[in-house]
């Protein structure tokens, strides 16, 4: 085992794989943090979009098209740099938090993801048809009701694939916050390639990292619509 | 058979179009100087970070918003005839 070990720390590759390793804690803590709110908002940013009140779904529906419409660096750079040289927040207690390259990472992914989630939840919501509803009104459903044991599965369980998509989609975007001096996998692996000039190396141990979680998370979703569609399941003989 | 294929190709294309364009601020990492790298340099230059990432943010908006533009227009160009 010792010479095992010894044997593979002759291979850089094999060192930057360790090394950045390190950055994994970094990465899922974003994750962690940002994609529970990030559901939780969009779902609720998703029945404002939906809503017949135009003080409520016109602001929302103008949030989304800025965020769909910029780059999520330019988002990130925004909150990190931007937020960050008005006099007015350096004094206040939001300085505690936008201080952290962290938290800037956190808030920005977590905008950027009500944005997307928001629209597809949109889209699953509206696919929801008449007689559905119709059907949990005649049965003297109230309109919380009506959301928790109608609206909800049914739309659900329709976008689950593209909300899956862009889940894959933020676990990429968390390389971003690296820009930030934030040392997560990617920030690690531009250090490793600072350091070594062996930029190849670095980069292909962040990439089988993050292939690696891609990985999980595609696992994952499949699992959720294996679950939440038992109607589509194939008959098991 | 080209036209058809166009005609139903379009929503994907225009989407792939809008998400390259931004990933296209990806590339300032690099030192490629585009809108985002030079908004970098005259933010250091001048430091007011913020007037300028502004200014960038509505560049790219207007962008994707007259590109989303166009495709609508050529959807609905090729989409003549049927409906």
């Amino acid at each position: 085992m010792q010479n095992l070990l010894s044997y593979l720390n002759e291979f850089l590759i094999f060192r930057n794989f360790v090394e950045v390793i390190g950055g994994l804690d970094n990465t899922l803590l974003l994750l962690i943090i940002s994609l529970p709110i990030g559901f939780v908002l969009s779902l609720i940013f998703a029945l404002g979009r939906v809503s017949t009140n135009k003080f409520i779904s016109k602001p929302i529906a103008s949030y989304i098209f800025v965020i769909r419409g910029t780059p999520l660096l330019v988002q990130i750079y925004l909150i990190y740099f931007g937020l960050g040289s008005i006099e007015f927040i350096r004094e206040s207690f939001l300085w505690y938090l936008l201080r952290e390259p962290f938290w800037c990472g956190v808030l920005a992914l977590t905008l950027n993801t009500v944005a997307y989630g928001s629209e597809i939840f949109r889209g699953g919501i509206q696919s929801v048809t008449k007689g559905q509803i119709e059907s949990g009104l005649s049965l003297g459903f109230n309109k919380i009701d009506l959301l928790r044991k109608i609206i909800f599965p049914i739309a659900l369980r329709k976008v689950l694939p593209s909300y899956g998509n862009e889940l894959i989609l933020m676990v990429k975007a968390t390389s971003l916050v690296s820009l930030t001096t934030y040392m997560e996998m990617t920030g690690i692996a531009r250090k490793i390639m600072a350091k070594t000039f062996a930029p190849v190396e670095a980069f292909i141990a962040a990439g089988l990292l993050y292939l690696f979680l891609n990985f999980l998370m595609v696992q994952f979703v499949k699992y959720l619509e294996w679950k939440y569609n038992p109607h589509l399941r194939l008959e098991q003989y | 058979m080209g036209p058809q294929i166009i005609r139903h190709a379009l929503p994907g294309i225009g989407n792939v179009w809008q998400i390259t364009l931004k990933d296209t601020s990806l590339i300032s990492v690099t030192g490629l100087v585009e809108i985002m790298r030079q908004t970098r340099i005259a933010s250091n230059v001048e430091h007011s970070p913020l007037t300028f990432l502004i200014t960038a943010a509505f560049l790219y908006l207007f962008l994707t918003t007259f590109s989303g533009k166009f495709f609508k227009f050529l959807e609905i160009n090729y989409s003549k005839g049927y409906s």
